[in-house]
């Protein structure tokens, strides 16, 4: 399979594109660590994989906290030999327009998105090094491409996130360890579901349905696997063409 | 990846990167359409097919002449009904010179910008009208890295092809998408195909080869392989949500 004998850690795994992307991976061969802040749901989402016949442990995990990584890595290490994979999928949004926005709003959505990725990044990094090969994929969004009516905090995380990507892609390819950026465009997960009809609906229609969280997770189920490991520094859009043209 | 019940076309598939493709495709259960002018490498691809029991059929086409596209395409329609798959891979700068832009002859110019922009329209032409009636399909044509970075080797033509396939796939992927039809591409950085290994060991010199790889996080060239498994992951079904969009394969060297 896909990602036979690999194992992989996603952050923010308990929903949305983290628990889909724990389940492809598990579906295409993976054993899964599930990292959360919420730990009832990964624990959920754990148990699924487990009932698939793939290993998985369930870790409460607030990416903002470098304590908390190291510990979740700690425990992780305990029950898996390695880590192959590291997606770094947590993320929140606070919308709010920007001459409104609260320094309160903008350093929340910033500490979680941008310097999550950055300390995951930092501490996949660290166990990758000396296996002498890794995955990290980074959850960066079309937001981060074209901007984000109403949502700068947001963007501006996703934009960051690829400046990141790029960098780590650039240090860490000597040691055969490719770090890449998915850009999905709108997908119906809990984070989207209250949106207004008017933030969801594309300008521009290409594919015409919204996105499914699986549509990111074989995107990074590929990026994950050996079949990619000549694929580094990328970001990958999913979006079923919408945004292409916007910049 | 299964590519059982499918069928695709790949135009310059009788040896380097179509022939890889070709191969990789017939492996997973894709019917597979051979093409292109050079007919003796063609037949050695089809024995090697043949030899796994993959199912392919073998046809000369000239990929810048719509006469031999249409009978390509009517060929495979005969044959299985459907074209699920095409893959632009006909292309190359090969004989034609790298020489200053004053000195482009016409000709030049025409020759290469035919063999990789027209080609690349024509077959997409021609697969179109089946694959609307079908409600899907996926067209991958070839970029390339030099129209990121730049051609050190290549003409200026040859570049601005490949950078205008993007724009050509970008543009037909808002056209075709509302009938579930998926147009991307691939930008491959330098691949040791039989062809290529010749220009990079000939054409520099030890110490430029190693200042080039210097430059590429991966730190070596691509393997044919490489952009193989990216080909297909685009004409999967795992990559439905995907259009519009050129896939950097290179190592690390360059992307938007």
């Amino acid at each position: 399979m896909q990602l036979s004998n690999k194992v992989g850690l996603v952050t923010g795994g308990a929903s949305g594109l983290g628990k889909a992307i724990c389940l492809v991976f598990a579906a295409k061969g993976a054993d899964i660590i599930v990292t959360d802040v919420d730990l009832v749901n990964a624990e959920q989402v754990a148990a699924a994989i487990r009932a698939m016949g793939r290993q998985s442990l369930a870790v409460k995990m607030d990416v903002s906290r470098r304590q908390d990584i190291e510990d979740a890595v700690a425990k992780a290490l305990g029950s898996f030999p390695r880590i192959d994979i590291w997606v770094n999928n947590a993320g929140i949004s606070s919308r709010a327009m920007v001459d409104e926005m609260s320094e309160e709003q903008w350093d929340k959505v910033l500490a979680i998105n941008l310097k999550g990725t950055f300390l995951g990044t930092q501490a996949a990094a660290k166990i990758m090094i000396p296996q002498g090969s890794g995955r990290i994929i980074n959850m960066s969004s079309r937001a981060g491409k074209g901007g984000s009516f109403g949502n700068a905090s947001y963007a501006s995380s996703k934009a960051g996130i690829i400046g990141l990507t790029k960098s780590a892609a650039r240090e860490l390819g000597k040691f055969n360890i490719t770090v890449n950026a998915l850009q999905p465009g709108f997908i119906e997960t809990p984070l989207t579901t209250n949106l207004s009809n008017a933030i969801k609906t594309p300008e521009q229609i290409v594919l015409p349905r919204a996105g499914k969280p699986e549509d990111v997770a074989y995107a990074a189920a590929f990026l994950a696997s050996d079949e990619a490991s000549w694929i580094t520094g990328i970001g990958l859009e999913v979006t079923g063409g919408t945004g292409m043209f916007a910049g | 990846m299964s590519f059982a019940g499918k069928s695709a076309i790949v135009t310059g598939s009788a040896k380097g990167l179509g022939r890889s493709f070709a191969m990789a495709l017939a492996r997973k259960g894709c019917t597979v359409m051979i093409t292109d002018i050079d007919e003796e490498a063609m037949s050695k691809t089809v024995s090697d097919i043949k030899s796994f029991g993959g199912l392919c059929l073998v046809r000369r086409v000239d990929a810048t002449k719509w006469p031999d596209i249409e009978g390509m395409v009517q060929e495979m329609i005969n044959f299985c009904g459907r074209i699920d798959i095409l893959i632009n891979n006909a292309g190359g700068s090969i004989g034609v010179p790298k020489v200053p832009i004053e000195e482009i002859t016409e000709a030049d110019w025409d020759k290469t910008v035919n063999l990789n922009l027209k080609s690349t329209f024509l077959c997409t032409k021609a697969v179109v009208p089946y694959m609307k009636k079908q409600k899907s399909g996926k067209i991958l044509s070839l970029s390339s890295i030099t129209a990121r970075t730049g051609g050190e080797l290549t003409p200026v033509q040859y570049v601005c092809s490949k950078g205008a396939i993007s724009t050509f796939t970008r543009q037909v992927a808002l056209e075709l998408g509302s009938f579930g039809i998926n147009v991307n591409a691939i930008g491959p950085g330098i691949t040791l195909t039989e062809r290529l290994q010749g220009m990079w060991t000939q054409r520099k010199t030890e110490e430029e080869r190693n200042t080039y790889l210097k430059k590429i996080p991966l730190g070596r060239l691509a393997t044919v392989e490489d952009i193989t498994n990216a080909a297909l992951f685009l004409c999967s079904s795992d990559a439905d949500y995907i259009t519009g969009q050129t896939l950097d394969v290179n190592g690390g060297m360059f992307s938007v």
